[in-house]
């Protein structure tokens, strides 16, 4: 439980103030997330299982069954290596501190007897997701393919999960260690960031890939039909294409040419002994902790003493970025605007018609926008630890607030864009409405400072304060409804206009009117609610 | 001018009266040392002046301006090292000390001139480029003192500074404020340490329960408690009205082991 509670602070950068708030909350908290997460992964693979095998089984559209059936297996084992692995990867990183197993080490336990539980404690966190592979998916396959195909189903899953551990081991303890331990250029700062960046945006794109299987298996099918049989034979040198390939070959009747089954037998053995191997590295890197954790303070380089100046504002940014770039937890609420497009996509993709219309085009700008709220207030959660600088410091709370709101400003710039790009795809009705998330652009401005200034006044007094994201609902709900009716007054406006004039242009126009009223709304009300 | 003037402060938390029309100055030049015992309201005394919390009633001034009113003009001349260290755990000291230096708007010359310095001074250079994460207590502490000493300030404001400090770290502690009022500036620290406050003060007052009871130099509390040669512990004792809950406390406890 200790891991799992260091683990939880490691993701949630308010989790530090909150310990003092209300610890058996979140105890119980860390409770029901672990077996929610247990849960949705269970759900999530026995969805993937039925939704590549079954759907694969029963559909004749593309190719041979043998080749289907091949690329639906091998699927679903990139499917579960990519659950397994993002969905725990952000409680494992606290397994790496130092003081993770420090209580346990005062206590009469031996070294082995500490190496067991660190291990036992690892393999808890993903037990429920591991058993269900090992458990579930075979046990389709046998129903439905028999006993051979569902034996070597079990020994791609024993592989996968095996790989999937490992590189979960690898990477938490890689991103523990470049978050806490200081660099000396910007290039690793860079390096960290994007890493970080393409772990939260690949989690969220890779549960996107599920709702698509189908028609990627079908696209790899015509791809593998195009190339012919020396393509499926190269796939069987691929892991896992080859366990995949590997099943589909026992399966009755003459399925591949004899130098891909054997490509497939070959290199599937070879995947097994690396998956062993994987597992024994996996044990020996947790042991590590056992020892008094992953050390980082010996990886700082020494340098000059020199003070590096920026203006005050910039220098409130720099910090905010780099304490969200140390932070999964952090980096999920700041991107969370980007996130937010996969998950609006399906409002602005489906058409009907075979064009997006102005009614979905709102909705969706209106979905990403009420959603930008909660990113706001990650930003503001940023300075929960830093409260002995703050006190001390002669900084302005419009100030931060200033610098807080040119970060949201930039994090809705880039949902906005991405959004222009979406329509334009998407075949617009008429190609004003691509327009329709530039004119939302001011709402950055104006969500940025009123919910702000709405939060300090409600939290602090005007003063600045530290927003608690998953302790402070109330905070959370003010932030989300103020967010709504700033980002859809405008969008409002555009619709009713659109209703009574038929008019895109004047329709865009009142649109652009009330999110600058806003703005002259937020420049005048703001202040007054903030304190020095 | 007084560094800091506090008028008739009066502030509740509820029900419960932290400061209660507490009245006292610190002088340009002097270290006045604010002693009590734990919830007696020193910190709140504190935060108010530093314009961190709003007063119930009276004034709060430092260097004639009032800290409620201007708490960003306060903070300007003003080094305060709070008594709970919450930094940013992840930033490294660095990180830390450019952040600061960068929102007081320092020139870059003046700044690493007076960060490598102080870090020289503090034995701090080897902890620079360390994740506060990994630093001890005394070594947060450091930090703190190089970010509340970085812009030289005209007052420094120290709340407990020397809880949980080594004796080679609360030494060289007690020599940096000496330095800073030697060269002019003020200090106002609280603390529960007596010799420290006895070695280092020219003033103390003795809060307790939000009330001032007794202030002054050593001399003048030893005539006010009408002890002559007493210790500041002993006079602390005294003039709170401690004795007797110690001597019953140190019997209770004799007791308790002795089984």
């Amino acid at each position: 439980m200790e891991l799992r509670f260091r683990g939880y602070l490691d993701a949630n950068p308010m989790g530090a103030s909150r310990i003092k708030e209300n610890p058996e909350r979140i105890m119980r908290q860390i409770r029901s997330s672990n077996r929610m997460s247990g849960l949705l992964s269970a759900m999530f693979i026995s969805l993937i299982g039925t939704v590549s095998v079954v759907g694969a089984y029963f559909n004749n559209a593309v190719g041979s069954f043998y080749l289907r059936m091949a690329l639906s297996i091998s699927f679903f084992f990139v499917l579960t290596f990519v659950i397994v692995f993002f969905m725990n990867l952000m409680a494992t990183t606290g397994f790496f501190g130092a003081s993770a197993m420090r209580l346990l080490s005062i206590l009469p336990f031996s070294r082995g007897d500490l190496e067991n539980i660190i291990l036992l404690a690892f393999g808890r966190v993903f037990i429920a997701p591991a058993v269900i592979i090992n458990v579930v998916f075979p046990l389709i396959c046998l129903a439905l393919l028999g006993p051979l195909v569902g034996l070597v189903a079990l020994a791609g899953c024993l592989i996968t999960t095996s790989f999937a551990i490992g590189a979960l081991v690898k990477v938490s303890r890689w991103f523990y260690i470049k978050s806490h331990t200081s660099t000396d250029s910007r290039a690793s700062t860079i390096i960290r960031i994007t890493a970080g960046l393409g772990i939260v945006v690949g989690m969220f794109a890779a549960y996107g890939i599920i709702g698509i299987l189908p028609t990627l298996v079908q696209s790899l099918v015509q791809l593998s039909l195009s190339f012919g049989e020396i393509a499926v034979s190269m796939l069987a040198l691929v892991f896992p294409f080859s366990i995949g390939i590997l099943a589909a070959a026992l399966l009755p009747g003459m399925a591949f040419s004899p130098i891909t089954i054997g490509a497939a037998i070959v290199s599937s053995i070879l995947y097994g002994f690396l998956a062993l191997v994987a597992y024994m590295r996996s044990g020996n890197s947790l042991r590590s902790v056992a020892l008094g954790g992953v050390t980082t303070s010996g990886k700082e380089i020494r340098r000059d003493i020199s003070v590096d100046i920026v203006s005050p504002i910039s220098a409130i940014i720099r910090k905010d970025m780099k304490l969200a770039s140390r932070n999964l937890g952090s980096m999920v609420i700041i991107v969370l605007p980007i996130l937010m497009i996969f998950s609006a996509y399906p409002i602005v993709a489906l058409t009907t018609e075979g064009f997006l219309r102005s009614s979905s085009a709102l909705v969706g700008a209106g979905y990403i926008t009420s959603f930008t709220g909660i990113s706001f207030i990650g930003l503001l959660s940023l300075d929960s630890e830093g409260a002995s600088l703050h006190e001390g410091l002669p900084i302005d709370s419009r100030m931060i607030l200033s610098a807080k709101v040119r970060v949201f400003t930039v994090q809705f710039t880039l949902a906005m864009s991405v959004l222009v790009v979406w329509f334009a795809l998407a075949s617009p009705i008429t190609p004003l409405l691509v327009l329709l998330p530039v004119i939302e652009l001011p709402c950055a401005y104006s969500i940025g400072y009123l919910v702000g200034a709405a939060v300090y006044r409600m939290r602090g007094g005007g003063r600045v304060v530290a927003i608690n994201i998953a302790g402070d609902q109330a905070v959370v709900f003010l932030s989300m409804a103020l967010t709504a009716a700033i980002g859809c007054a405008p969008l409002g406006a555009y619709a009713l206009t659109l209703l009574a004039t038929g008019n895109h242009i004047i329709a865009l126009g009142f649109q652009l009117v009330v999110a600058l009223l806003e703005v002259l709304v937020a420049r005048r009300v703001s202040p007054r609610m903030l304190k020095g | 001018m007084a560094a800091v003037s506090i008028k008739h402060l009066v502030k509740s938390y509820g029900s419960f009266v932290a400061v209660n029309d507490l009245s006292f100055d610190v002088r340009e030049g002097e270290v006045y040392g604010l002693l009590g015992p734990n919830g007696a309201g020193k910190s709140t005394t504190l935060k108010v002046l530093m314009g961190l919390l709003d007063p119930d009633s009276g004034t709060s001034t430092v260097f004639g301006m009032d800290s409620g009113a201007s708490p960003v003009e306060v903070k300007k001349r003003v080094g305060y090292v709070p008594e709970e260290l919450s930094l940013y755990e992840s930033l490294t000291a660095r990180e830390l000390i450019d952040f600061v230096a960068s929102i007081r708007g320092l020139s870059p010359e003046t700044a690493t001139k007076r960060a490598s310095e102080m870090s020289k001074a503090l034995d701090f250079t080897q902890q620079y480029d360390k994740t506060v994460v990994t630093l001890s207590h005394g070594n947060k502490q450091k930090v703190m003192l190089i970010i509340a000493m970085l812009h030289a300030p005209d007052l420094l404001i120290l709340d407990e500074p020397f809880t949980g400090l080594d004796v080679r770290t609360a030494r060289i502690m007690k020599d940096v404020i000496k330095i800073h009022v030697k060269g002019g500036g003020s200090a106002l620290l609280s603390t529960h340490i007596m010799e420290m406050a006895e070695g280092l003060c020219n003033r103390v007052g003795i809060i307790d329960k939000g009330v001032m009871i007794a202030e002054g130099t050593l001399e003048e509390l030893r005539k006010q408690a009408q002890i002559e040669g007493a210790t500041l512990e002993k006079l602390f004792l005294k003039l709170t009205g401690a004795e007797e809950e110690v001597e019953e406390g140190v019997e209770t406890l004799r007791e308790a082991l002795g089984d």
